[in-house]
């Protein structure tokens, strides 16, 4: 059976109402094309943005990465040292006094 | 001055739907020429696909004097609901009317819909329903015992008798019946293409319309039967098991971002609880003063094919149960004095035809006694306890 082709005008047997809604219809869709673009515009502006404030924040993110990493080094490196080893026994026996 | 009657669009969306859109125009149809409002009907066939369908609808369309009108391409529901509002404009009706075509409507559809908006500040009447969201009038086989003119008209009428212009304030319409009043639709706009094929337009729409200051009502003066995602399954906007688009939600949820708290509110506070068990009580009471009706006294209800209208009551119960059932619609009354005949005497305004004996136990008991002191018939059905 042949399938109503997309392009038949459309029917009415009151051949007003189909003129009507014709012009109708396609005034309206003229109308919704122009607002789907400036949408579409507004969209792709907004996509933009959003990608640069990711790109923005990943870069923070990789800073902060860097600094803890360095940060975490000259703490190790504090732990380590006799100074540290020292005073870490001698807060321990005062600990050990006072109980 | 001359009583000016109020014109009214009612438009009827259509994409397939063979098996349930010719009741829905028919239906439409005898709402021309009768009411108080001057009624035109039009179909707005979305560039179905269904092979010979559309020919066939404009047929019928053009049998029952209602006019049609097919989309040269498929619009989607938002954008062929902003056809009929455009039409209304074009041709200066007051009112415009957008349904779904898995519908039945009754004959009093418009004119308790426009009664609703008697108030300027309406901007949205939704009809009562079997399948109005949660603000259903609950009914056990919808299908079966409303899917006719006999039963919607019944129902309206009933329910017009009772509400005349009440309305029930709700947080937003339902887009498969709603009447809008088209200096609104000047007022706030057409309906949002981004809605794409459906879903979430028409509450995106009363949102915007009550920003603009207007409100949504539940027109509970009117009931039309609805399927229920009928357009919608057909057309594949629905998958199994879904009853909403889910992306179009989230545009709801982004725009309004208060909207379902407020839902939750009205839940709280709202009357429609009130509301519903009036018209139950409306619906049974009519029904049994049209048809006749019986009492029962059984712990398991079972449907009595010659009475129409039933009163169950548990025979022994700690609280006094009395349920009124009529056609899949039940509501619970309560009984004064202990008195049940009392009760649904005065309820119905007529004796019952018959009282049904089928457990013993206290109220039984009484309700027996009572039926046979006043000369109805009693009807005696146990045999051993029905329930375990």
């Amino acid at each position: 059976m042949k399938m109503d082709s997309p392009d038949v005008k459309s029917k009415s047997k009151n051949p007003d109402v189909g003129d009507i809604l014709d012009e109708l219809s396609l005034t309206q869709a003229l109308l919704d094309f122009e607002i789907a673009n400036a949408r579409v515009i507004d969209l792709t502006h907004r996509l933009v943005e959003a990608n640069r404030l990711i790109e923005e924040l990943r870069q923070e993110v990789d800073d902060a990465h860097t600094e803890l990493s360095e940060l975490q080094s000259v703490h190790d490196r504090m732990k380590g040292s006799q100074a540290f080893r020292i005073a870490s026994k001698i807060w321990a026996l005062r600990n050990a006094v006072r109980a | 001055m001359p009583n000016v009657q109020p014109r009214v669009l009612v438009a009827i969306l259509v994409y397939n739907g063979r098996p349930f859109v010719p009741a829905a125009v028919e239906s439409a149809a005898r709402l021309q020429g009768q009411g108080r409002s001057d009624v035109d009907v039009l179909v707005l066939d979305d560039c179905s696909p269904d092979p010979g369908w559309s020919g066939d609808l404009e047929k019928l369309c053009d049998a029952v004097s209602v006019q049609y009108y097919r989309s040269p391409r498929n619009l989607g529901i938002p954008r062929n609901m902003n056809l009929a509002l455009l039409r209304a404009l074009h041709d200066d009706y007051d009112y415009v009317v957008l349904c779904n075509s898995d519908v039945v409507l009754p004959l009093n559809l418009c004119d308790a819909m426009v009664g609703a908006v008697s108030d300027p500040s309406v901007g949205s009447v939704t009809a009562w329903s079997n399948s109005v969201s949660i603000y259903s009038l609950e009914n056990a086989d919808p299908d079966r015992n409303l899917a006719h003119f006999g039963a919607v008209d019944f129902l309206s009428a009933a329910l017009e008798g009772e509400f005349a212009t009440e309305c029930v304030e709700i947080p937003t319409a339902v887009g498969f019946c709603m009447l809008i009043p088209v200096r609104v639709v000047r007022a706030v706009g057409l309906l949002d293409p981004v809605f794409g094929r459906g879903y979430c337009e028409e509450v995106d729409w009363c949102l915007r319309s009550h920003r603009a200051g207007y409100r949504s009502v539940l027109g509970v003066a009117t009931f039309v039967y609805h399927v229920g995602n009928g357009t919608t399954r057909d057309a594949g906007l629905l998958e199994r098991g879904q009853f909403t688009s889910w992306a179009n939600e989230a545009i709801i949820d982004m725009r309004y971002p208060d909207y379902r708290d407020s839902l939750a509110a009205w839940a709280e506070t709202t009357t429609l609880g009130a509301t519903t068990q009036r018209a139950l009580l409306r619906i049974v009471a009519c029904a049994a003063r049209e048809w006749g009706y019986s009492v029962e006294a059984s712990w398991l209800h079972r449907p009595n094919t010659s009475d129409p209208v039933q009163f169950v009551v548990e025979p022994d119960g700690t609280e006094p149960l009395l349920t009124g059932r009529f056609q899949g619609f039940k509501v619970g009354i309560p009984i004064e004095g202990g008195d049940v005949l009392s009760t649904v005497e005065r309820l119905v305004g007529g004796r019952p035809s018959a009282v049904s004996i089928l457990d013993r136990g206290r109220f039984a008991a009484t309700l027996e006694e009572r039926a046979t002191a006043s000369g109805i018939r009693v009807v005696e059905g146990r045999t051993y306890p029905e329930r375990v």
